[in-house]
């Protein structure tokens, strides 16, 4: 079973990665390279989680 | 550019405005979702004694409702605030150069902040009631962050559209009407049709409400293959949505 405090921790880092990354929103530049980012990391926690909570 | 501290201020005025003049000014911020959730609670769980199928459980479907009606109230109003938000602050946008989607960040936040607050009078109420929490419930602020991601991707193109076609701000509030009692929200998904519970799947509202049942309500996972496809659909509709943006922006700062 996977750990509360490390959901806990790949929670924090989600919510500050989140937050960088759309402060970047409306410089424009690498702004599709974010949105890709934004999409490929959350589709990843929807996918290893299962993974995760089995582990 | 955007501005941190800008979207900061809008979203502060946002409440502040709100409640301007009134005695007890931002503490309607808070009582506002608890007489929310009490209502949804007392009159859906107590008064119309509303069970969910195959449950004996007295709180089952004020829960239910209660999980369905927050993510939905915080999207809908995402979206429809998001719609009109280039033409209600036309007088800022005309004055300062200011990044046109931060304006549709800080309304997200603004509802993300009323969010948390009727989450917190919700969880106070699971604690109260000896609700039982599991490890799925770290992952509503990535179904929420979806949702709101979905939020900002049809609020950019809507608002954007909007400047130029007035129509579309009241022909998003109708199509939101449909889009809720589409949603199984008050209601489960199993006594709808067979043949509306097929194309269920193709509703996004459906795929984030059924998430936060599963979690809330039915103790299981949320449906991991549903949320990695609207993941993947949310964010081509934001590269679809900007790439629209960044093609009209100069119109619609001119338009304004």
């Amino acid at each position: 079973m996977i750990s509360f405090s490390f959901l806990l921790v790949l929670t924090v880092l989600f919510i500050s990665t989140t937050y960088i990354l759309w402060l970047k929103l409306a410089s424009h530049s690498k702004i599709y390279l974010l949105i890709t980012c934004s999409g490929v990391f959350l589709s990843l926690i929807f996918w290893l989680f299962p993974m995760f909570k089995q582990m | 550019m955007l501005s941190l501290v800008l979207i900061w201020e809008l979203t502060k005025r946002d409440f502040l405005e709100r409640y301007t003049g009134s005695i007890l000014g931002f503490l309607w911020a808070f009582l506002w979702p608890l007489v929310n959730i009490s209502i949804y609670i007392i009159i859906f769980g107590k008064i119309m004694g509303g069970r969910l199928p195959g449950s004996s459980d007295l709180y089952a479907y004020s829960i239910y409702v209660t999980v369905g009606l927050l993510p939905w109230a915080a999207l809908s109003s995402t979206i429809a605030r998001s719609t009109s938000v280039f033409l209600d602050k036309k007088h800022l946008i005309s004055k300062i150069k200011i990044s046109l989607p931060s304006l549709l960040l800080y309304i997200s936040l603004s509802e993300t902040i009323t969010f948390l607050i009727s989450m917190l009078f919700l969880f106070a109420f699971l604690l109260w009631n000896d609700f039982t929490f599991n490890q799925n419930f770290f992952l509503l602020p990535f179904v929420y962050y979806l949702q709101q991601l979905f939020a900002f991707g049809f609020g950019l193109m809507t608002a954007t559209l909007t400047v130029f076609i007035r129509d579309i701000k009241e022909f998003v509030g109708v199509i939101l009407q449909f889009w809720f009692w589409f949603t199984p929200i008050v209601y489960v998904p199993e006594i709808l049709p067979d043949a509306v519970k097929k194309i269920m799947v193709f509703n996004p509202a459906y795929i984030i409400v059924d998430a936060y049942h599963r979690i809330f309500v039915f103790g299981g996972d949320p449906p991991y293959n549903l949320l990695i496809i609207l993941t993947i659909i949310t964010h081509l509709m934001i590269f679809v949505s900007y790439i629209l943006f960044r093609t009209l922006e100069k119109d619609v700062r001119d338009f304004l």
